[in-house]
């Protein structure tokens, strides 16, 4: 990739067997019997901490900057969810509740808004990329066995203690979602509008290949119809631009934070996204997204624009026999696909650029390709029609208001391999797979390559003990007696490539400051 | 930064393939390779605890409780 990329995936948190809680789960408000923002802090918490940070600084935090300029006082939220319980968690310092923790790849691992969060640091390679953030559901899946083994014995009295299944997905299937972001620095000097412009109708139409697909159509807060989508959060999505994230979700996101040097570079916060299972489906995700950002910065604009994308994204996730149209704002209509091929016609000029681009041009193409005849060998790729294909066996023919149905569909995206749908598909050789099981293993302990995460986990590992403060683009250092910070304002370069390596080479924390005020 | 081809794919027929270029037109459609085999470090052939679909289904059925309410997020 030309440029950086991360990924945090909020995981659903869903909670069996507390006392009071309906048993048939038939309730559509969480706040009868479950305090979510503990038992989310209760689960980052037991995640290992050996050698790991705990705490994060929030000086470089804010989420009410807007991209078009301005500052907003305060943010749209979800009043259902300022219903959930919470007598538990009020108990819990703030920094208890947020459990903040910085693991040693330098991924952030926290409690956001009473869901496991796990952050990647920006990647420079997309398999890389996709390795990390398939450690972070190594991580959750650790913490998810704690936290039961917790349960067990605080609940010992019970003939069956009450458990929690974490959830790689975006939706609880009662009208409330939970996010996957993606995260592109890309330089401020590109005009927002034509940025807005360009992707946009991408957004709304690259769920094709990157849905994770959904059984039900949902309304924020509401109640759920039978059916079935390609993307588990299209339901969500109520306007086309906007900052806010948990309610009155914008297609195009304008929150401001680089975590980088502002003056230089805007962070494209994506939050029009599913949690994927298949790694290609995340390859693809922010491959075919980052060559949609080069080809802006390349000057290309998309000779198309969607009349409505709140309604186009609906209409096209709900249009699984891949027939559904959107209308332009000349009149026109077009599928999904045939804007999709639209933008990849253009990205094919960067063929021949490097291995990974090419890789992702030649998916693409296979992949537009199979949609455009016979889309059933992507069921080994594409979440959605993974799902779908299988689920269409299941039902023989009958509608989509079986709830076991609904229960197959969250069995897909259990964290936990035993009763995973996704796992049992993929053990037997129905999903493919881009990454092997040694590169994730070696990303639960490794940095990505060439960036200040890798300096983040340097740091951790060799100077952990004194490290007082922690953030994306800083950390700060208690040593005799005063404060050292080392500032990084870029992702990677060669600052960041010297940094390493003078982290790598000094022998303690006081030569490495020494090191770098002679740099 | 390029790719410095460190993170190979495992899985990765397609990139000895060179896309088509951007203004010829639509081909009939290709097959698909075939799905993934056995990763390098899985050894050859279905793995021995691989649960059948079918079972695995069933089991779900069984154990897995219908999907509870949970607060939303981002």
């Amino acid at each position: 990739m030309r440029r950086p990329v991360g990924i945090e995936t909020e995981y659903g948190l869903n909670c069996e067997g507390f006392p009071g809680q309906d048993a048939g789960g038939s309730a559509t408000s969480p706040s009868s019997a479950v305090d979510f923002g503990y038992e989310a802090s209760r689960i980052v918490r037991a995640a290992q901490v050996q050698g790991a940070f705990r705490g994060w600084d929030y000086q470089g935090e804010d989420p009410y900057q807007d991209l078009r300029g301005n500052r907003v006082e305060r943010l749209a939220r979800d009043p259902y969810d300022l219903q959930d319980r919470n007598d538990r968690s009020r108990g819990l310092s703030r920094e208890e509740l947020l459990a903040n923790t910085v693991l040693l790849n330098g991924a952030r691992y926290y409690n956001d808004h009473n869901h496991p969060e796990y952050c990647t640091e920006a990647c420079l390679s997309l398999f890389e990329l996709v390795a990390q953030d398939r450690a972070g559901e190594t991580v959750l899946l650790a913490c998810e066995q704690r936290r039961n083994e917790e349960l067990a014995q605080e609940y010992g009295e019970l003939p069956a203690p009450p458990r929690v299944r974490l959830l790689k997905n975006n939706t609880d299937y009662h009208g409330r979602t939970y996010g996957t972001h993606e995260n592109y620095l890309f330089p401020r000097a590109i005009q927002l509008e034509t940025v807005i412009k360009a992707m946009i109708p991408f957004f709304v139409t690259r769920q094709l290949f990157c849905g994770a697909g959904t059984v039900g159509i949902e309304t924020a807060g509401g109640a759920t119809q039978p059916g079935f989508q390609l993307s588990q959060r299209a339901d969500f999505f109520e306007e086309r631009i906007g900052i806010n994230t948990t309610a009155q979700r914008p297609i195009f996101n304008t929150r401001d934070e680089p975590h980088a040097d502002r003056s230089k570079y805007r962070r494209l916060h994506v939050i029009a996204g599913d949690a994927n299972r298949s790694e290609w489906a995340t390859a693809m995700k922010v491959g075919t997204t980052a060559l949609v950002l080069d080809l802006i910065e390349d000057g290309w604009r998309p000779a198309l624009e969607l009349r409505d994308p709140v309604l186009a994204v609906k209409l096209i996730s709900r249009g699984h026999d891949l027939l559904a149209t959107a209308e332009l704002t000349d009149g026109r209509k077009v599928r999904a696909l045939d804007v999709l091929t639209h933008y990849y016609e253009a990205a094919a000029r960067f063929a021949g650029r490097d291995d990974e681009t090419d890789w992702v041009l030649a998916q693409w193409k296979e992949t537009l390709d199979g949609f455009a005849g016979n889309p059933a060998p992507l069921a080994d790729r594409v979440d959605w029609l993974a799902k779908k294909t299988l689920f269409d066996q299941v039902r023989q023919g009958k509608g989509w208001d079986d709830p076991t149905l609904r229960r197959l569909d969250l069995a897909y995206h259990l964290v936990d391999p035993k009763l995973s749908l996704f796992e049992a598909l993929t053990k037997q050789g129905r999903i493919r797979r881009l990454v092997s099981d040694a590169q994730i293993e070696a990303a639960l302990t490794a940095g990505p390559t060439g960036t200040r995460g890798a300096v983040r986990s340097l740091l951790l590992r060799r100077f952990g003990p004194s490290i007082r403060r922690l953030e994306w683009d800083s950390v700060t250092f208690g040593s005799n007696g005063r404060e050292v910070r080392i500032q990084l304002d870029e992702i990677s370069g060669p600052v960041v490539a010297r940094v390493e390596q003078l982290a790598q080479q000094a022998p303690d924390l006081e030569s490495l400051f020494a090191a770098m005020k002679g740099n | 930064m390029s790719y410095s081809g460190a993170w190979e794919p495992v899985w990765s027929p397609a990139r000895a393939a060179a896309p088509e270029a951007p203004t010829r037109p639509a081909e009939a459609p290709t097959e698909a390779p075939a799905p993934s085999g056995p990763r390098p470090d899985e050894g050859g052939g279905e793995k021995e605890d691989a649960p059948d679909i079918d079972e695995q289904i069933k089991r779900i059925i069984r154990e897995l409780p219908d999907p509870k309410p949970q607060p939303g997020g981002q």
